[in-house]
């Protein structure tokens, strides 16, 4: 075999040059290069056959690659670098520091975002295979479809019954277990408080597979004297040692015996209680709907199968339950359950913080575009002295690089404060939050892409200089043109994303005023809410005949209506049994007289069991009729009724609707009065609208919420509240005592905070392209000194100059806003949830921020076009 | 770092460092001539990539103990040189002794397989 010379030892002693040149560092090509490329041919060379050439030739490659790697990751050199790329950091200190605080915001702001989601939306649940794990709803078929029916009824609720035909009949879970959220009252040697309480079935341990950290779990059909309890109550109120396994609580006037004490990282997303006890699907009935459920899918089953066999069992368990007849199954993860409400809004927030991170890149990219265009007479000087292009390239990027890691890792600093003001400011309602913790793969991501941005644009200007003559470079003071054009396409991206954001800013502010501009139909400005835990329990005892009971439960309540009566300044006291804004909810089936429902249709309808001045305490409207009078609640007194406007007409659209008869509770109730629409759940008024009202009667469903009429505050009214009611009774716990406007500005927290943390990103990404339109109009101003100059000698009035600066300006901005409305236009789905009261393409938001964006740039450029305008004829045309 | 280089790092030195010195201590050679002298004064056990050796040679150099020099006359001239100086001579006859004494250990253990 010949030796494969010389066609192929000249292809491999330049591919050996170019492997040379991308894999050693800079310092030892530059020395030993040369060298080392004679070694190789001369080594290649001298070997005879081809087998032979082949070994040398890999054994080479692979040593160069060893060498290159050993060579690079030596700190000295390493150090080297980023000593020098610091010294040119210091001295161009202002571009510096600004492109670091860039990056640290875009790089901070998208890591926090991203944190936050992961960890309210993504961690999987503490439980073995917690993908498995799934929440099952019964859903009233085409709720959307029933006039009477809200989106609450997505997620239903199932009776004791239903539960208990469901699980026999389905083969998609290997277990399933229900439960149902209460509070109850917790008796301690100092007083009583009121606590969280999950009751669960058999099948819920078993469906997440928990083990106990101490003690152990229900065993199966366990009566209800034992409880488990959250690690943090443990802690709080046990002592925290082994010792309390055993001990007795007493809670609602029963024994609990605690067995057991839950991992500290229990946590069932949705789902809490500081004490677990067993509850029998068997037992007596627990009102009717009030069930939830959980269950684990058997392995391989898909949530979609599992819906469709337990929408075919459902249908068939209707028997059971004839109010509720349609059913299909919404089988749906906890997380998903759990975040439905804020996991729109929160990609949203990360889709914004994302696009900041991109305007802050582009901000930097032009930072360094800049600052290296300024530094071309500089660098051609260097390079007309002999310094090697090469070098000079290398340390442009170096220092560009070290730039973006800076601006990293400053961004970590950023993201870890912020995830602190996030969690912070964010009230109950995101779960998992408090867990929020920076995520280093967002983290790296951000950090890879402000990377990839200072080694790009370190070297669009490092290459194009560096094929610019020098000789010429340094004659005209000209750099290149090429650049400029890349910066003014840069400056409108910029522009396009502060659009992007400020629009959905402005949507959100908008939604805000809206909001804040709803009349809920009631006048809240001197009712203050007091919710209460009572002591129930204490009438409702095993043996006394509930007749007794519920006189006694009576009579308590009038007792405590009539003690806060009689404190200063309260002029009169409302019972219900839900108190607007904070979130209950109770519908019952009714029958309205002369309505024929459509088949398949469900007339269920909101249920508020009031007093008579609930109505005026409210200050609510009265559409016909009349309200109810202290009257309507005495045993003897006929079965009144009062509904909403919604409700009267959707039923009798005749408008004749005093005296209705509405069956109910096997019952007839005659309608006495029609109220205006009134919104009790939120100002979005996306809850029930057909509601009814009923007297709250000493026969059962107790109201443990009250409305006072007062102006006074929460500071001044708690204080003497506390002392009046712990005379009155010392079991009474204070749920919540707050002036009801101050609760319903309250719910609009979430919009609030959204709103604002929308403003600052847009506000911020607006500040990026500014100072981009700054920026370049000044470079480009200053590159056509000569020009302007010349212009000048040659007659051209100052304020045509400036007018020409700032027709630039205003095309890039124009260019740039409109871009933006473009994208915010096809992306403006993503708001649509987040939005009330505005269209979604709403054109006095878009044409606002259209006109201010564009009014900024140019007014960003009026310096330097002022600056064109001044130009010396003289000193212009002598450079 | 710069303190580092102070202090002679090159106690003891690299394997493929110390071939190096051996075959310059000769006389003065040029890269392919030093790998060729290294694989027959280790009969063909070390044969060092021209990476590997340049990079070994490029650290020799920072440490003073070798230094580039002209060709000889009627050599190539397109080839760089290089020759021990004297500091480089004496860390190869510090790392001789060193081996020297591990060898004397040696054969008092009898590992060197001469008594026979």
């Amino acid at each position: 075999m010949s030796a494969p010379r010389p066609t192929g030892e000249r292809i491999a002693s330049r591919l050996y040059g170019i492997a040379r040149y991308l894999v050693l560092p800079e310092w030892l090509d530059e020395r030993m290069g040369d060298d080392l490329q004679t070694t190789f041919e001369e080594r290649m060379a001298s070997t005879r056959s081809m087998l032979g050439w082949c070994v040398e030739l890999s054994h080479e490659i692979a040593g160069l690659l060893r060498a290159g790697l050993t060579a690079r990751f030596t700190l000295d050199h390493v150090s080297h670098d980023v000593r020098f790329a610091l010294r040119a950091m210091r001295r161009h200190r202002a571009v510096s520091t600004l492109a670091v605080l860039t990056l640290a915001v875009g790089v901070g702001a998208s890591t926090s975002m991203y944190s936050v989601i992961d960890s309210v939306l993504l961690e999987p649940l503490p439980f073995d295979h917690p993908e498995q794990i799934v929440m099952v709803n019964p859903t009233i078929v085409d709720w959307r479809n029933n006039p009477s029916l809200s989106s609450a009824w997505q997620h239903g609720r199932f009776s004791p019954p239903e539960v208990r035909a469901w699980m026999a009949q389905q083969h998609s879970f290997q277990a399933a277990g229900a439960y149902f959220q209460t509070s109850a009252r917790l008796l301690l040697g100092t007083g009583s408080e009121s606590v969280p309480i999950v009751g669960v079935s058999d099948g819920f341990w078993t469906t997440l597979r928990a083990r106990p950290a101490i003690g152990r779990l229900p065993s199966k059909n366990e009566d209800d004297s034992v409880a488990v309890v959250t690690h943090a109550f443990w802690q709080s109120h046990l002592g925290g040692d082994s010792a309390a396994i055993g001990r007795s609580l007493r809670v609602d006037d029963h024994a609990l015996r605690v067995i057991g004490v839950l991992p500290k990282d229990f946590e069932l997303i949705g789902v809490g209680g500081d004490l677990w006890l067993p509850l029998d699907l068997h037992g007596p009935e627990l009102g009717n709907h009030s069930l939830k459920a959980i269950a684990r899918l058997r392995d391989g089953e898909t949530v979609a199968h599992a819906a469709d066999e337990m929408t075919r069992i459902l249908r068939g368990v209707d028997a059971v339950d004839a109010k509720h007849p349609v059913h299909t199954a919404y089988i749906v993860s906890p997380v998903s359950e759990a975040t439905s409400a804020v996991r729109g809004p929160l990609w949203v927030l990360m889709t914004a913080a994302g696009v900041l991170l991109l305007a802050a890149c582009a901000s930097v990219a032009l930072l360094l575009l800049g600052s290296g265009a300024d530094r071309a007479r500089e660098l051609a000087v260097r390079q007309a002295l002999g310094a090697n292009k090469r070098r000079i390239v290398g340390q442009l990027l170096a220092e560009s690089i070290t730039l973006s890691a800076a601006g990293a890792v400053a961004g970590l600093a950023v993201a870890a404060a912020s995830i602190r003001v996030l969690v912070a400011t964010t009230r109950a309602g995101v779960p998992r939050i408090q867990h929020a913790a920076v995520d280093l793969h967002s983290f790296a991501l951000a950090a890879l892409l402000a990377l990839a941005t200072g080694v790009l644009a370190g070297c669009v200007p490092a290459f194009s200089l560096s094929r610019v003559d020098a000789g010429e470079s340094l004659r005209a003071g000209a750099t290149t043109v090429r650049t400029g054009r890349l910066q003014r396409a840069i400056v409108v991206g910029e522009l396009a994303l502060a659009t992007v954001l400020l629009v959905a800013a402005g949507m959100l502010t908008r939604t805000m005023g809206e909001l804040q501009r709803v009349n809920p139909g009631f006048d809240p400005s001197d009712a203050f809410a007091l919710r209460l835990d009572l002591p129930f329990d204490r009438f409702y005892r095993r043996g006394v005949p509930a007749d007794s009971s519920a006189a006694l439960a009576g009579a308590y309540i009038g007792r405590l209506t009539d003690g806060l009566r009689t404190i200063p300044g309260v002029a009169d006291v409302a019972t219900t049994t839900i108190m607007p804004f904070f979130g209950g909810r109770a519908t019952n089936t009714v029958e309205p007289e002369g309505y024929r429902p459509a088949p398949g249709e469900v007339v269920d309808v909101a249920r508020h069991f009031v007093s008579a001045s609930y109505f005026s305490i409210l200050h609510v409207r009265v559409l016909q009729g009349r309200l109810f009078s202290p009257q309507d609640e005495r045993m003897d007194a006929g079965r009144v009724m009062i509904v909403s406007d919604a409700f009267a007409r959707h039923f009798w659209p005749d408008g004749r609707w005093i005296s209705r008869a509405v069956g109910l509770w096997g019952a007839t109730y005659r309608v006495v009065g029609v109220i205006g629409e009134t919104r009790e759940q939120n100002l979005r008024g996306d809850d029930d609208k057909f509601k009814f009202y009923v007297p709250a009667r000493p026969d059962g469903n107790f109201p443990s919420n009250f409305l006072l009429r007062t102006n006074a505050s929460a500071a001044t009214l708690v204080p003497i509240l506390r002392e009046r009611l712990s005379k009155l009774d010392p079991d009474i716990v204070i749920g919540s005592a707050v002036p009801l406007r101050e609760r319903m500005a309250e719910t609009l927290a979430d919009d609030r905070f959204r709103m604002r943390l929308m403003s600052i990103f847009s506000s911020v990404a607006a500040l990026f392209a500014l100072i981009g339109v700054y920026g370049v109009t000044s470079r480009s101003v200053a590159r056509r000194r000569r020009e302007m100059g010349l212009r000048a000698a040659l007659g051209a009035p100052a304020g045509r100059l400036t007018i020409m600066v700032l027709q630039e300006a205003g095309a890039v901005g124009a260019a740039g806003a409109l871009a933006g409305v473009g994208i915010a236009i096809a992306g403006s789905r993503a708001l649509e949830r987040m939005i009330w009261g505005v269209p979604p393409i709403d054109p006095i938001t878009y044409g606002v921020v259209f006109g201010v964006l564009v009014s900024a740039a140019l007014l960003a450029a009026l310096v330097p076009a002022r600056r064109a305008a001044a130009a010396d004829v003289m000193q212009a045309l002598r450079t | 770092m710069t303190k580092e280089r102070a202090t002679p790092r090159h106690a003891p030195l690299a394997t493929l460092s110390y071939y190096v010195l051996l075959a310059l201590a000769e006389r003065p050679a040029h890269g392919w001539a030093i790998i060729k002298r290294i694989r027959e004064l280790t009969d063909d056990a070390s044969n060092p990539s021209s990476g590997s050796l340049y990079l070994a040679m490029a650290r020799l150099e920072d440490d003073d103990l070798i230094v580039k020099t002209t060709a000889p006359p009627n050599e190539d001239e397109r080839r760089g040189y290089y020759k021990l100086t004297a500091a480089g001579r004496q860390a190869a006859r510090e790392e001789s002794q060193r081996l020297s004494r591990l060898v004397r250990h040696a054969r008092s253990l009898d590992l060197l397989g001469e008594s026979r």
